[in-house]
């Protein structure tokens, strides 16, 4: 569906450098702090920026060979960036409709109406969330085979943001072979949503793993010293001195819980994974 | 284009008493000083000149990054801010012009060929000052634009300023070569203007075309 490779871009002294790539049926989720470099990555897929090196390849083909009419397959959202303010949806509606050879009206009117978003206000004064819930549908509502959405949940409750996800979950429903790449500072949101995950930090990607494992064989060891001297390190990634020895993130959970009866073992969230692998050091 | 052509038609729908007041405007002029013809140009230049306000609607809160993810190409956005002037510039020239005979049929006042005449003497600004304009708002943003076409004709003065001093200094009077240049019919005139204007406006397109997909959003 969508392939990285070496995808370069440097804004002063800011280098994004990344590898990503999501498959066919997948979730792909992209998890970074503000100024990551996702939203960058991003508009390096949809051809906003131009690389200074790497390649992309987008439905299988070059994204310097993408054409408007191949654009059709795409579903986008922006974190910083939507439809003008002075339209409406009634209007947005219109313009879509010619935008799109299979844009889906009666859905969009039929969603739009379920989320009670003023057909005639201008989208200027909308709230966050029915602006929010706007641009995920207009993404949704034209057969796309791949969603980019940036933050689309950002700014939103807890309510909102499930309406949003179970409109993501319906949209890949309705086929098997389409796909969303999705990124949030939010972790919770990709948690359930995604099928793998990539962490970027500082322009590069530190980690990529299926959300399963991250979740069942990622694990957060509480060591004292003379624990984490004994300990074999060859499975650790990241370590952290805290005030009663170290914490270690591993991703061989079992490993350690079947050699190492006695030490405290903790479930990873996601949140907790993300932080050693920025903030812990390595091995 | 189609889809661009429906997003600038509907923002300038919310532009409807600002149109409405410049047709006044044109109106109040045309009846009550007797210059009619004001309301031609004057309608078709800022009813052209609208394309220009659509850029700015596409710049507000960075909204040209989402606008090309759709299935935009950067190519046919610079060719739909041209139509769109042209369309609107059209549009406030037809409405200016059959307003302006049926006040000379009215008042008697004005052959309404000679009206036509002048008319279309104003048509070509209809394509030459979007064209003149819009690859400078494309280029460097609408607000920097203003200040960058601004010091372009001043750049032109001057260098028509010194061509004229350099031929002075050459004992070449440009005044009178003008003068000495045979003149055509007004007809001529104004089909020459005016394919003339198309090719400018033609140019100006292209290089707005390149402007665009140089740009990164």
């Amino acid at each position: 569906m969508l392939k990285i490779e070496h995808l370069k871009k440097q804004y002063g002294s800011f280098l994004l450098d990344c590898s990503m790539e999501v498959r066919p049926g997948c979730i792909t989720g992209l998890i970074g702090q503000n100024g990551a470099g996702k939203s960058t990555a991003f508009k390096a897929v949809l051809g906003l920026i131009y690389p200074d090196s790497g390649e992309i390849t987008l439905l299988g083909k070059n994204r310097r060979d993408f054409s408007a009419r191949d654009q059709e397959n795409l579903g986008v959202v922006l974190s910083d960036s939507g439809f003008s303010g002075y339209l409406t949806v009634r209007d947005v509606r219109k313009i879509l409709k010619h935008m799109y050879r299979s844009f889906d009206q009666g859905f969009f009117m039929e969603r739009a109406e379920k989320f009670q978003l003023p057909l005639d206000k201008r989208i200027k004064e909308f709230s966050t969330g029915m602006k929010a819930k706007l641009k995920v549908l207009a993404a949704v509502s034209h057969d796309a085979r791949l969603l980019i959405l940036d933050e689309p949940a950002a700014g939103l409750d807890v309510v909102a943001r499930e309406e949003l996800l179970d409109l993501l979950r319906e949209f890949m429903e309705r086929d098997e072979k389409r796909s969303i790449l999705i990124s949030s500072h939010i972790s919770q949101d990709l948690e359930h949503l995604c099928d793998d995950l990539y962490l970027i930090h500082e322009g590069n990607i530190l980690l990529h793993e299926e959300t399963d494992a991250l979740l069942s064989e990622y694990a957060l060891l509480k060591l004292d010293q003379e624990q984490y001297r004994k300990i074999e390190k060859q499975y650790l990634l990241r370590i952290r001195r805290e005030s009663y020895g170290f914490s270690c993130l591993t991703d061989q959970k079992q490993f350690y819980l079947e050699n190492y009866p006695g030490i405290t073992v903790e479930k990873g969230t996601i949140d907790e994974v993300v932080t050693m692998m920025v903030k812990g050091e390595k091995v | 284009m189609k889809g661009l052509l429906v997003k600038d038609f509907r923002l300038i729908a919310g532009q409807k008493t600002f149109f409405l007041a410049m047709a006044a405007i044109a109106a109040g002029v045309s009846l009550f000083s007797g210059e009619t013809l004001f309301a031609v140009g004057f309608l078709s230049l800022v009813a052209a000149l609208f394309s220009l306000s659509s850029i700015s609607y596409d710049e507000l809160d960075n909204g040209n990054a989402f606008l090309f993810s759709l299935p935009v190409s950067r190519g046919a956005y610079a060719a739909e801010k041209y139509v769109f002037g042209l369309l609107l510039g059209l549009a406030g020239w037809i409405l200016s012009v059959l307003f302006v005979l049926g006040v000379n049929l009215y008042r008697q006042a004005e052959l309404p060929l000679e009206v036509l005449m002048t008319s279309f003497a104003l048509l070509p600004l209809v394509l030459l000052l979007p064209a003149l304009v819009i690859p400078f708002d494309l280029k460097f943003g609408s607000e920097r634009g203003r200040i960058a076409i601004l010091g372009a004709f001043g750049l032109i003065f001057v260098a028509g300023m010194a061509g004229n001093k350099i031929a002075e200094s050459m004992g070449v009077d440009l005044g009178e070569l003008l003068d000495g240049l045979p003149v055509p019919d007004l007809g001529t005139l104004i089909a020459a203007a005016l394919g003339g204007s198309v090719l400018l406006w033609l140019l100006s397109m292209g290089i707005s075309m390149a402007i665009v997909k140089k740009k990164e959003f």
